[in-house]
């Protein structure tokens, strides 16, 4: 044993934890395990029993082998210290937060951002039968690039003659009338309503008997001009203002219709503004009369093509991905069902009966969790914070059946959910749990003193999914990309059952 | 204290009759903690049976307050019993293995491994409460979920902890 030395007590601070999780694996086994605290609607307890839960390594087959998993790795581990905002960009100066860290890579097949765009492209899961190419996913965004670029050229030639600064301009110019005739229609709407209402409430108050049966609303006494009893006479006369006011509508209507409909060089106003409109969202704002791609679906894709390329040139080299977790659970429960008979408007309801043994099971494959952090502190709303998670599962499987294949359950294949909230200095995520026990999540809305910043600072969020299939309907790819939420107050309501 | 013990071995020597003989510093100084801890641990929540709001009286309480709340988490009505065999503590040199990434690691790390757990009627649940105690008058709670488990599960695993930056 070796007393310390200064040197060596110098160098020890209150540094952060590293910590990974080697060999891991749970198996529910032959335990029992239930979750309860839910009600149907007939306010019976449900309850939820697990018959199968499991975590364990990537490619455990669903949980049928005792791979073991690996979470995190000693030069990749979790990590957990203290950071100020010379660390994290979007922290407030002076704040210190607790940060929690997944394993992170930098190499683009464990780079999450990086591999969960090219999966996204991709749309098959690599390494099944009959998606071994990795340039697919390039193929894919060139194939998707030239439909666009082609759409960009009809355009581009459409207007060759006019530019598009001038489009705009005449758009702009046309679109005058389409105001004025809009505030047209508004107006007249407004006393349309009015009118109406006027017609309704005399109608309620005008008389009905024998000599005068009142008549359906909007239909006239049959006395017409000569009736001598004074609310006849006015209802009948508002049913003539209300009819009046009516063919005014239709009439404003039909002249913001013409309005649309005005013509450039053989270009209706309608065609020229969604032609502009289709421009804007390929290329961005035009900034001159022949615009170059500045911005829009065209740039977006053209950008994503740096990260398909390293992937693919990352699995061509042989690479491969640090393996992942396989999560899974089957459960049963019991539901009421209820019959009802009868036409739909008298139906009646029947007795409810209970269904037993309803089952749900859920299996994902080859879960990562790399690169997501959570940063937490204190201020004088409370806890805050800001969460980057990277979530990126090969497959999910979600079954309502239990003796059946994939043919007929919900597939998904290349899931990645890039979702960030809040923002440390513009949009902190709050935390609290309400006087009466239920919880809360807010995320501040954007004001007028910090939109700009708002806006080019609080991160996006993307959720892309390569293939679905439901019930071997294939559903193709699908993808959110570029949400951010500008305000959010969310809370827990416990339902009176 | 380990120079205290070799202080007494000292004085204790000339009287033994045994063949002791006192540990020189550097001897001292390779005895290290070689094999770690193994611990067998049964924990038991029993509950409080005048408690009645919950069946068979409540288990133990554990609540959290987060920044400005009114309100707390609470994981409440604990009980059973939660055994885990085979945990063992050890403090390891990881210098080798981990696909070649223990080699540059080559430093100490705390490890906590575990075998196998065993849960008797072992449940607890996860609520949003407006105060700490269950018992005061005015007491609201919010059941979220309750997660009840019984029997042996395979649990393993090797947890490693090092000072990180």
């Amino acid at each position: 044993m070796q007393p310390m030395g200064d040197a060596e007590l110098e160098s020890v601070s209150g540094a952060g934890i590293g910590f990974f999780l080697d060999g891991f694996l749970y198996d529910k086994q032959d335990a029992t395990a239930r979750i309860e605290g839910f009600k149907d609607s007939n306010g019976n307890p449900v309850v939820i029993h697990l018959e199968n839960a499991y975590v364990k390594g990537q490619g455990s087959q669903r949980g049928t082998l005792d791979t073991l998993a690996n979470i995190g790795t000693p030069l990749h581990p979790f990590r957990l210290g203290i950071k100020d905002s010379s660390q994290i960009a979007s922290l407030p100066a002076g704040i210190e937060a607790l940060q929690l860290m997944t394993p992170t890579w930098t190499d683009p097949l464990n780079d999450t951002h990086h591999y969960g765009l090219w999966s996204y492209y991709q749309g098959c899961l690599y390494g099944e039968a009959g998606c071994t190419n990795p340039d697919l996913a390039l193929n894919r965004l060139n194939a998707n690039v030239a439909a666009l670029t082609a759409r960009q050229t009809y355009l581009m030639q459409r207007y060759a003659g006019v530019g598009f600064l001038t489009l705009q301009q005449e758009i702009n110019a046309d679109m005058a009338l389409v105001q004025a005739r809009q505030q047209t229609v508004d107006t007249v709407n407004g006393q349309y309503m009015a009118a109406r209402n006027t017609m309704t409430s005399l109608h309620n108050s005008a008389r009905n008997d024998l000599i005068y049966p009142k008549p359906a609303l909007g239909e006239k006494y049959w006395c017409g001009t000569v009736c001598v009893p004074s609310d006849v006479r006015a209802y009948n006369a508002a049913v003539d203002a209300w009819a009046a006011k009516g063919e005014e509508l239709t009439n404003a209507h039909v002249a913001l219709g013409e309005a649309w409909q005005v013509k450039r060089y053989g270009l209706t106003l309608g065609e020229r503004t969604q032609d502009y409109n289709e421009f804007t969202s390929l290329c961005g704002v035009p900034n001159a009369e022949q615009p170059a791609c500045s911005g829009g679906r065209i740039t977006k894709m053209e950008g994503d093509r740096a990260s398909l390329l390293l992937v693919s040139s990352s699995l061509k080299d042989g690479k491969t991905r640090v393996p992942g977790l396989d999560i899974g659970f089957e459960s049963v429960f019991s539901l009421p069902s209820t019959a009802w008979s009868g036409s739909p408007g008298g139906a009646t309801q029947g007795p409810t009966t209970v269904r037993d043994n309803e089952f749900f099971s859920l299996n994902i494959e080859g879960f990562t969790l790399h690169g997501s952090y959570l940063n937490i502190w204190g201020n004088q709303d409370g806890l805050v914070g800001e969460v980057s998670l990277q979530l990126y599962a090969d497959k999910l499987i979600l079954g309502a059946c239990r003796t059946c294949t994939d043919a007929n359950r919900f597939v998904a294949k290349n899931i990645y959910f890039d979702l960030n909230l809040g923002h440390g200095r513009y949009q902190p995520l709050n935390f609290s749990v309400l006087g009466d026990g239920e919880l809360r999540f807010r995320l501040p809305g954007v004001t007028w003193a910090n939109h700009q910043q708002f806006y080019e600072q609080v991160p996006k969020s993307n959720i892309s999914i390569g293939n679905l299939t439901l019930s071997n309907v294939n559903l193709g790819s699908q993808a959110v990309r570029g949400l951010r939420i500008d305000y959010l107050d969310m809370r827990t309501i416990n339902l009176p059952r | 204290m380990l120079r205290l013990f070799a202080g007494l071995f000292c004085l204790a020597a000339p009287l033994a009759m045994a063949d002791l003989r006192p540990l020189e510093e550097t001897e001292l100084a390779a005895v290290n903690g070689q094999d770690g801890l193994t611990i067998s641990a049964s924990i038991r929540f029993n509950p409080n049976v005048s408690q009645t709001r919950c069946a068979g009286g409540c288990g133990a309480r554990v609540t959290i307050r987060p920044g400005q709340s009114a309100g707390v988490i609470a994981i409440d009505n604990i009980k059973g019993g939660f055994s885990f065999d085979g945990v063992t503590l050890d403090i390891v040199t990881i210098n080798s293995g981990f696909n070649g990434e223990g080699a540059q690691f080559n430093r100490d790390a705390l490890k906590l491994s575990l075998r196998e757990a065993y849960f008797d009627n072992a449940q607890y649940t996860l609520s949003g409460a407006n105060q700490v105690s269950a018992t005061q008058p005015g007491f609201q709670q919010t059941d979220l979920l309750t997660y009840h488990t019984n029997g042996r599960v395979d649990l393993r695993g090797d947890l490693y902890i090092f000072p990180s930056n």
